[in-house]
């Protein structure tokens, strides 16, 4: 409020402020009439509203005594005037117009041009811009800056003189050469020689070249390649950096909308949230069934259910399998990564064959990876086909069959209402009827285990944009149930069109988009157009998964397709209109990472560091982390030698910034790569070191590249090779394995990735120590400050003390209680009299006294909560950890390594041995969690 | 239904399900099909699910749940809240006081002289409501669906909102089918899993504005 001023001064912001309308653009508004007066009509409400009437102190002193009806009077108005202007402020246009649009509609440019504003709004935001003398800026008419910049626009604009006199010069010849010649012309349009379109290459056992790019964007695609919705991607999404590509494509990481908790209920509650996955590779197999049955062993499908009565109908090419790939080294398996291995079905033909034919039956497979493992995994088939008689083949498909992921209660509605049945007619293909029997389906996981349905499905493109299919209730429909029990799609299997190259191809040849305009607009409006000799079907295969063990979690659809159909399937997709309400989202790696994290699921290749490609994932994130530290202000960053960890402990265990598995194994350090503690060291010496040492990395990474990494000595054990090991059995797990698993907080605590994980510290004291709360500790023990580095002898006790106590066992809990009531001082009541009051404030400093002198800090414990364990109890690192919307608290996902963890089970028993105790790298407190393998 | 009826309800047949085979194990799907809304299929759909139904399954009638029970009908705005029993109690009254919110604008669309209509109708609609007596339909605008342990909550959350006088609340049993995958615990062994349908109890809680 200000006093001096009591009525309002329309020149003092003029004062203060620069003006922003100079002279010229002045003297262009007086000649544009209202311009100029909307504006200082608007500068004199605005002021006017930003002033607060007063009334000075002076007038309510009457001879020197205060007059308290105008005293309170004058303080009345005041509010008054205060609430008012407040009232003005707001109303007084300081909001623009394009603040109103939803989030979804806003662009970052439409403070500075109208045309992003949508047409509603369009006049009221010209008028603003107006008003406020707002610039309209166009990026694309923008002065160039840079000189490169310049460069290019002086090109273009000499191009573009040049095209300009071309065609002046062409149309003054067809001018000379009369109007006879014109007409000819024109009749030549029509192609006498009908061209097929070439089909592309695929050449077996090498690597396949990714698509042929329109020249107009192969110079940005030299070093990566785009995916089919690039560009739609691209406008909404934050993408990979143009100079580093993930896995060498160009791949959406987040949407550029605030998309965290809608995305959580989208893929949960009600919605879809869609991915396109074209980035996964599938490699085909074909040849002899039993090569391909040997190779497939080799890689790790050993179980012999696969093989016998079990496996029957996936090697028939009615279910899917899924899982982890490994490759055998020298009398050791190593994991590659986690694959879908598809088989295609015999056509009925072959398929009367005896078993003597069994040997001879050709057939093909189709293996579905992550590109981070690709390379690994096509090199170790190589070297598997080429080992076989007869001799098998495999083909890179990666640039041939793209795919999206849809997952959320609508998705299937969503599949539904945009995958058509090509043919029309029921009973053509099995597995379309099915597929479109399964209306009402709110998760796939509730379809069979590893089911999938393989059609022809039409051009979306033919029905757009998708109408609302209607879903019924079909809850307790016995068709629907028996659909879901007995999975129909065994009777009439037939070769899939995917599997076919000329399939793929001509599906890949859909009509252009103009001739479809053409066919609606010819068409009766409202209706689809029908499908004819022009529209190929596209075949596409759904694969219906579930990474979850939880009953209810939602399952995933993934539906693969040839690459050049994903784009129009993908737009469809996008505007097809819930039941529920809104569009399918759209989400990038973080958002698939965030889905995984909140089923408790580990997320390859992050949550897999014991193999080559999260190995490499975990390097990167490494240089990302050092990168993002060495940003930071000197005062604001972790100083990793100074981390206080309690009892005399004295910096961070390994690197900070890394989940330092070659610590924890004792591997040698590789120097050029993370900061280990001699760098830290440069780095905290002078700047000029740390300036070296950024320029020197690149190298760096080089040179680690040519040498072995001593992290690969590490090995992913999975969950059944750590079961095998597990009590009953004496065996030791290999040297340096990790295996994975979810952490699950028992109380309070969130961490992030990096955090240190414990297990709890053993038994030390000969003597058996009462479980005691915190708050006791100091009071019955000395505290043991001239020793330092030692940690309490009943630390285990301390932190099985910090168990929530379980309902079942009362008399526990009771105990515990009673116990916390009698240490801590009572509180005061809240109507106590002065002598209670006296009375409890004597107990509350009688019962604190022992506390004095108190112990230096963190000697015993961390404000009440028990210390971190000792180094040596150091068994892994979390890899990924937040807090989890559908657990309402924080989880995580770690590795730890599995010769610590049988060991602690071993010695501890099941329950206790599955206790740990986590800490996020930089901090001295770790909270007490439950580790289970996934 | 009567002690001496002959016939068996379905789902509780005479017949027990047979015992798990030896060293198997039950993984249970989820539910299959509570979607989030139904919409009030038009009647060129209905007469085509009806035909086709009838076709299919000669011994049900068209539209009928297993139990013989025709569905009441539901509105298309209709909000369904699955509950899970870790639910938060709060949360769940949030979800409901927010579909109860967004419930539909009932005079949209109409032309003016219906939205006029529809505007000073409140008295008259609502004794026509209460002379009808039991409500049997199903035009909630929320409805919580609950199966075991979540039916407790469920009808706590109901009871919760029977206090306001604005609003009714039906309470609805039903039962819903469940698949079980049988499936060998151990992975080599040499057996075909099995499904097998199982039938679980439900309460569906329905609440809506009163008038």
């Amino acid at each position: 409020m200000d006093r001096k001023k009591s009525l309002p001064d329309a020149k003092a912001p003029d004062a203060k402020r620069k003006d922003p309308p100079s002279t010229a653009n002045n003297t262009k508004n007086q000649a544009n009439d209202t311009r100029p007066n909307s504006r200082a009509v608007k500068r004199v409400k605005f002021n006017d509203a930003r002033n607060i009437r007063s009334q000075p102190p002076d007038a309510v002193l009457e001879d020197g005594r205060l007059d308290l009806q105008k005293f309170l009077s004058a303080r009345e108005f005041e509010i008054k005037a205060l609430e008012t202007s407040m009232r003005k402020c707001k109303a007084s246009n300081s909001t623009r117009v394009f603040q109103q649009v939803p989030r979804a509609m806003r662009r970052r440019t439409a403070s500075h041009n109208v045309k992003r504003v949508p047409k509603r709004l369009r006049e009221r935001a010209k008028r603003e811009q107006l008003e406020d003398n707002t610039p309209t800026v166009e990026a694309r008419k923008r002065r160039p800056r840079t000189t490169r910049a310049r460069i290019r626009a002086e090109t273009a604009k000499k191009l573009d003189i040049l095209a300009a006199r071309k065609r002046k010069r062409r149309l003054e010849k067809a001018a000379a050469d009369g109007p006879a010649v014109v007409k000819g012309k024109g009749g030549d349009v029509k192609p006498t020689v009908q061209s097929r379109a070439p089909r592309p290459k695929i050449r077996r056992d090498t690597l396949n070249e990714p698509p042929k790019i329109k020249s107009k964007f192969r110079k940005r695609q030299q070093n990566k390649t785009w995916l089919p919705t690039h560009v739609w991607h691209a406008k909404r999404a934050t993408m990979t950096e143009p100079s580093k590509p993930q896995w060498r494509f160009a791949i959406p990481i987040t949407s550029t909308e605030k998309c965290y908790r809608p995305t959580h209920r989208a893929s949960g509650q009600k919605g879809a949230v869609a991915w396109d996955m074209s980035y996964m590779s599938t490699i085909g197999l074909y040849g002899s069934s039993l090569g391909v049955e040997r190779v497939l062993r080799a890689l790790g499908l050993t179980q012999e259910g696969l093989w016998a009565v079990r496996g029957q109908k996936w090697r028939a090419g009615s279910r899917k399998w899924s899982g982890l790939l490994s490759k055998e080294r020298k009398e050791s398996k190593r994991i590659i990564g986690p694959a879908t291995i598809i088989w295609n079905p015999e056509s009925a033909m072959e398929n009367t064959g005896e078993l003597s034919d069994l040997k001879k039956s050709q057939r093909q497979l189709l293996i579905r990876t992550h590109p981070s493992c690709f390379l690994e995994l096509f090199n170790e088939l190589l070297k598997l086909v080429k080992m076989q008689t007869p001799r098998l083949h495999i083909e890179d498909l990666r640039f041939e069959i793209g795919s999206i992921e849809v997952t959320g209660p609508g998705s299937t509605e969503a599949l539904l209402g945009v995958l058509k049945p090509y043919y029309d007619k029921p009973g053509t293909e099995c597995q379309a009827d099915v597929f479109k029997s399964l209306a009402g389906v709110t998760n796939p996981a509730s379809l069979p285990k590893d089911a999938f349905l393989a059609f022809s499905a039409r051009d979306p493109r033919l029905a757009y944009p998708p109408r609302q299919i209607n879903v019924p209730d079909r809850n307790g429909d016995p068709v629907l149930l028996e659909t879901l029990t007995k999975w129909p799609v065994e009777k009439h299997l037939a070769p899939f069109g995917l599997f076919s190259r000329d399939t793929r191809h001509t599906a890949s040849q859909l009509p252009t988009q103009k001739s479809i305009n053409r066919r609606k607009g010819s068409s009766v409006p409202g209706k689809e157009v029908p499908v004819t000799a022009a529209d190929p079907p596209i075949p596409v295969i759904l694969l219906a998964s579930k990474s979850s063990t939880a009953v209810q979690a939602q399952g995933t659809w993934t539906l693969m397709a040839p690459w050049k159909c994903i784009l129009p399937i993908w737009y469809s997709l996008m505007r097809y209109p819930l039941s529920t309400g809104g569009n399918p989202r759209f989400g990038g790696l973080d958002e698939q990472r965030q889905i995984t994290f909140e089923q408790n699921v580990p997320w390859f290749p992050g949550d897999f560091p014991g193999t080559d490609a999260g190995l490499s994932w975990e390097l990167e994130q490494r240089l990302k982390r050092k990168r993002d530290w060495d940003r930071r202000p000197r005062g604001k960053r972790v100083e990793w030698k100074s981390l206080d960890l309690g009892a005399g402990r004295k910096g961070e265990i390994g690197d900070g910034l890394a989940c330092d598995f070659e610590h924890l194994f004792g591997l040698p350090k590789n120097n050029t790569l993370g900061p280990d503690d001699t760098r830290n060291e440069a780095v905290s010496v002078d700047s000029d070191a740390m300036e070296l040492d950024r320029l020197d990395k690149p190298q760096g990474i080089q040179a680690t590249e040519d040498s072995p990494k001593p992290l690969s000595m590490i090995k992913h054990l999975t969950k059944a090779s750590f079961g095998a090991l597990a009590p009953p059995t004496h065996e030791k797990a290999p040297r340096s394995s990790i295996i994975t698993v979810t952490l699950a907080f028992t109380g309070r605590g969130v961490v992030s990735p990096c955090a240190r994980i414990y297990r709890l510290p053993p038994q030390k004291s000969p003597m058996p120590v009462l479980p005691s709360t915190q708050a006791e500790v100091p009071a019955t023990e000395p505290p043991p400050s001239t020793v330092s580095g030692l940690l309490p002898s009943n630390l285990r006790e301390q932190w099985l003390g910090k168990l929530p106590a379980k309902s079942s066992s009362s008399a526990g809990g009771k105990d515990r209680q009673t116990k916390k009531r009698s240490s801590a001082p009572p509180r005061m009541p809240p109507g106590a009299d002065l002598a209670t009051r006296k009375r409890l404030l004597a107990a509350s400093l009688l019962t604190a006294e022992p506390q004095y002198p108190q112990s230096s800090t963190n000697q015993t414990d961390v404000g009440g909560h028990p210390l971190c364990p000792g180094e040596e109890e150091l068994i892994g690192f979390v890899t990924a950890g937040a807090f989890s919307l559908s657990e309402g608290k924080g989880t995580a996902i770690g590795s730890v390594s599995a010769e610590k963890a049988l060991e602690t089970i071993r010695g501890t028993g099941a329950r206790e041995g599955h206790l740990c105790v986590v800490r996020n790298a930089g901090e001295s407190l770790g909270w007490l969690a439950r580790w289970e393998v996934v | 239904m009567e002690p001496g009826d002959p016939k068996p309800l379905v789902n509780r047949p005479e017949a027990k399900l047979p015992r798990l085979p030896k060293g198997s194990r039950i993984h249970k799907r989820s539910l299959p099909s509570l979607s989030h809304t139904r919409r009030q299929p038009a009647k060129g759909a209905a007469t085509n699910s009806s035909s086709s139904s009838s076709s299919s399954s000669s011994a049900q009638l068209p539209g009928c749940d297993l139990d013989g029970y025709r569905m009441p009908p539901r509105a298309p705005h209709t909000v369904l809240i699955k509950v899970t029993s870790s639910a938060p109690f709060m949360s769940l009254v949030k979800r409901v006081r927010a579909g109860l919110d967004t419930g539909p604008q009932k005079t949209k669309g109409l032309p003016l002289t219906a939205r006029i209509a529809a505007l000073g109708v409140g008295g008259a609609a609502a004794t026509i409501e209460e002379a009808r007596g039991p409500i049997t339909d199903a035009f909630d605008d929320v409805v919580l669906v609950a199966t075991g342990r979540a039916i407790q909550k469920a009808l706590e959350v109901g009871a919760f909102f029977i206090r306001n006088k604005e609003l009714v609340v039906l309470f609805r049993t039903r039962s819903v089918a469940a698949i079980d995958d049988i499936v060998a615990e151990d992975e080599d062994a040499d057996v075909e899993d099995q499904v097998r349908v199982r039938h679980v109890s439900c309460v569906e809680v329905g609440i809506r504005w009163a008038k």
